[in-house]
């Protein structure tokens, strides 16, 4: 069977040779033609295939997703098992782009600054200062909302209505707690968010979040909140901590 | 009948000929199994998995991070990184805001194993010393 091979001529071999990278692409599109094919079956398929529909699935899950980002992002929240009311912190405010009209005031030793400062000099009856440093811009004013938080880490959203000349900003609401107790104002968002569960729908701020919901409740345990929804027999469950953006060392 | 087949085969193919084949078949394969992967319905709900799975992380590294400044400050605890379950990629940053006010950053990354996508976390935490 071997003893053939020493029959070949250099004139055969170097035919062989030319068939090679023939073969060779010849090789690259049959492969290429076949793999393309079974990928659009195959995937065509997989639709099908899965025991519940994934569309239902993932817009289920979308909305959990949804759910724990606010619930992430609020301040303050109030739950009950059918309604959340949440305080949305403003993450553009918290997070930075500091303030363009002050030189400099982007980064700091390679951070992004806040855009205002987060402690509180002053508060007296409805009366509240900012801390105030070069680099940081003064974000108070009317018709700004912010969330005043005290050590036991309750916090209380506050509006406000006038600024007077130093700086000194008048809240609608008085507090008997001075500013050793409660040391932190961080911003909010203009409203609140309200996600509320009625007549098999989710509501986000009275706009439909998802459809065909068969139970949706929420659950709070501490700094936790929890919720478990279900549709179409498949039950999902949800959770993330609220209030998780201050703590004192 | 199977010896007259292997004996023209052979004829045909050396043996180098196959290996090339073997090494293209192993390739392709390859490349539609990943494709397949990526395309696939469940390629979404991986996302969300990570997703999740970055929040605890977040979590976790919040919390190393906060229990290292309880205990040594924040002149020994400015930087920190961290591995957790070899893929994500944990790394937080202290800064003094001000005496009182610390800002914590925390980021996780990692990548998406299933369809290679960067999935990313950052949060921004407010510390107030006593």
């Amino acid at each position: 069977m071997m003893s053939k091979l020493h029959f070949l001529s250099r004139s055969q071999i170097s035919v062989q040779k030319g068939f090679l990278s023939i073969e060779f692409f010849y090789a690259i599109m049959i492969f290429a033609l076949g793999s393309l094919v079974c990928l659009s079956v195959v995937t065509h398929f997989m639709k099908f295939s899965l025991a519940s529909s994934p569309k239902l699935m993932l817009e289920a899950n979308t909305t959990i997703l949804q759910i724990e980002h606010y619930l992430q992002a609020s301040l303050i929240a109030e739950i009950s098992p059918s309604r959340a009311r949440l305080e949305i912190v403003d993450s553009a405010k918290l997070n930075g782009y500091g303030d363009i009209n002050k030189s400099g005031s982007l980064y700091n030793q390679d951070i992004l600054l806040p855009m205002q400062h987060f402690e509180i000099t002053l508060l007296n009856g409805n009366q509240m200062r900012l801390a105030q440093t070069p680099i940081l811009s003064n974000t108070l004013a009317p018709n700004t909302r912010f969330g005043i938080l005290c050590r036991d880490l309750s916090a209380e959203s506050v509006l406000i209505t006038s600024l007077d000349a130093s700086n000194i900003a008048s809240l609608n609401k008085t507090f008997t707690l001075k500013e050793d107790v409660c040391p932190i104002a961080i911003p909010l968002e203009s409203s609140a968010i309200e996600i509320t569960y009625a007549g098999h729908k989710l509501f986000i701020n009275g706009e439909i979040l998802l459809e065909g919901v068969d139970t949706f409740e929420f659950l709070r345990n501490g700094n936790f909140v929890e919720f478990s929804l279900c549709v179409a027999n498949n039950c999902y469950r949800g959770g993330n901590y609220v209030a998780s953006f201050v703590e004192f060392l | 009948m199977s010896f007259k087949c292997a004996n023209t085969l052979q004829g045909i193919l050396s043996k180098g000929f196959l290996s090339v084949w073997g090494v293209f078949m192993l390739a392709f394969v390859g490349l539609l199994i990943t494709f397949i992967m990526a395309r696939s319905p469940t390629a979404s709900l991986s996302h969300i998995y990570v997703k999740t799975q970055l929040e605890l992380y977040e979590k976790s590294m919040y919390e190393l991070h906060l229990s290292c400044l309880r205990a040594f400050g924040i002149d020994e605890c400015k930087d920190l990184s961290y591995q957790f379950d070899t893929y994500f990629i944990a790394n937080s940053h202290a800064f003094l805001l001000s005496p009182r006010v610390i800002l914590l950053d925390v980021f996780v990354e990692t990548q998406n194993i299933l369809t290679s996508h960067l999935q990313h976390i950052s949060r921004r935490h407010i510390l107030v010393k006593n």
